[in-house]
């Protein structure tokens, strides 16, 4: 898997993008900075991994073979460069961008031509795209109806579908690999806390996390488990829970502020 | 960062400003208005409830060289708009950036509590609420640029309102 850790130093703070195994052993470094490290998103082949920077005081979206450690810098724009989720195919990229007037909206970019092409125009924040597995769909979240909820759009393009109607604010959405579920970050009651939607069963919810600030679902790959991040004291720290929400299990910590957990795909080589 | 490099003519300017800012500065629309909540759930943190009313009783002229210039602007709960009183200071800064042909970046923060990409938009939202503003003053687009940091770059580390207001804001840094 890999988590961005953020420790404070001095005035400010050290962030790093580390890849580790599943059980947190073999801690490997692959990214190291003063100014924060965002959003990690695997490549389905698990080669490479994208993420955000902000080196320079701007946002920017990077992509970093994990075998050479060579990054290419995919999007650089003004204002936000954001949300970076792979295609299953690993051919194309969904990301955000803000532009100068800041109206964030969901792009799709080909990774080798780097060619991209506007998949919402809405002037709500438009953010936090994820594939399906199915290749069909980008699940997004969005503000447009007042708070954040999920939508999806067809890849091609196409008018935006309302999927989560639980509660006032579900974000940050994942689709199981099986396609089956769908994790959000709901608040509930005051907390946030993980959510996971059933989609073929009438999208019942159920609330599976149990902290107040718990963030960034990642599926396993068996669609069983996930794994996100919750606080310790002022520290996040990383948890597993079933889908069901029956068994969760705190990873020990590795110290300093654990945030952005994702699980890495099954790898096709 | 201290900025007291005002020059002699500002000070008629700035009350121009302030009447400008009367009519102008407040009327910045929410650009997406947050459900309302009752339960303490909302997208950004709780905060007082002390909204200010839109403009003030009078104008009174102050002296831009009796203290340092504030550089960051605090926003409320669920807001993205700047405060009435704050818009003095962001006026000032319009004069500061158009004496002296500096440029600026906005960097747009919010507290902690949610999604942390989302929060890069609610961020961002607070330093496009500032850029309108410089921009209504006569600031060049080409002179500002911004960049949110979410809740990536906290001043305040606590877990608490006092925390979260102190995060919910808005730096100007000159970059020139």
């Amino acid at each position: 898997m890999a988590y961005v850790t953020a420790r404070r130093q001095g005035e400010g703070q050290l962030y790093k993008l580390i890849v580790a195994d599943q059980d947190g052993e073999n801690e490997y470094t692959i990214l190291e900075s003063t100014d924060p490290i965002m959003s990690p998103a695997w490549s389905p082949d698990s080669r490479q991994i994208a993420y955000v920077s902000f080196e320079g005081s701007r946002s920017s979206i990077w992509v970093q073979s994990l075998r050479t450690g060579n990054r290419t810098r995919l999007s650089s724009e003004p204002g936000v460069n954001g949300a970076p989720s792979f295609s299953p195919d690993g051919r194309q990229v969904v990301l955000t961008l803000g532009g100068a007037d800041g109206n964030l909206d969901i792009y799709v970019m080909d990774v080798s031509t780097k060619r991209k092409r506007r998949l919402t125009t809405h002037r709500a924040i438009d953010t936090e795209g994820t594939w399906s597995p199915d290749g069909r769909y980008v699940y997004f979240n969005s503000d447009r109806a007042g708070g954040p909820q999920v939508y999806r759009v067809p890849v091609n393009g196409g008018t935006p579908e309302r999927v989560t109607f639980e509660g006032s604010y579900n974000a940050r959405p994942r689709l199981s690999p099986d396609g089956r579920k769908l994790a959000v970050v709901h608040n509930d009651r005051g907390n946030y806390r993980i959510a996971v939607y059933d989609l073929e069963r009438d999208k019942q919810m159920v609330v599976v996390s149990a902290g107040r600030q718990d963030e960034s679902p990642s599926f396993a790959p068996n669609s069983d488990t996930l794994i996100y991040a919750t606080r310790q004291a002022r520290d996040g720290v990383l948890e597993t829970v079933t889908a069901d929400g029956l068994i969760r299990q705190r990873l020990e910590s590795r110290g300093g502020d654990v945030r952005e957990p994702v699980w890495s795909p099954f790898p096709r080589y | 960062m201290a900025i007291n490099a005002l020059t002699k003519n500002a000070l008629p300017l700035a009350v121009a400003a302030l009447l400008v800012a009367g009519c102008g500065g407040n009327t910045i629309p929410d650009p997406e208005p947050e459900e309302t909540v009752m339960d303490g759930s909302g997208a950004d943190s709780m905060g007082e409830g002390d909204f200010d009313e839109f403009g003030r009783g009078e104008e009174v002229p102050y002296d831009p060289y009796a203290e340092e210039l504030s550089t960051t602007i605090f926003f409320d709960f669920d807001s993205y708009e700047v405060r009435a009183e704050d818009a003095e200071i962001v006026n000032r800064h319009s004069i500061q950036i158009l004496d002296t042909g500096a440029t600026v970046r906005l960097e747009g923060h919010a507290d902690e509590r949610g999604s942390r990409e989302y929060n890069i938009g609610l961020g961002e939202r607070r330093a496009q609420a500032v850029r309108r503003m410089l921009m209504i003053q006569g600031v060049p687009a080409s002179r500002i640029s911004t960049v949110s940091f979410g809740e990536e770059r906290p001043v305040a580390f606590g877990s608490d309102e006092a925390s979260w207001a102190q995060n919910r804001r808005v730096e100007i840094t000159y970059t020139n």
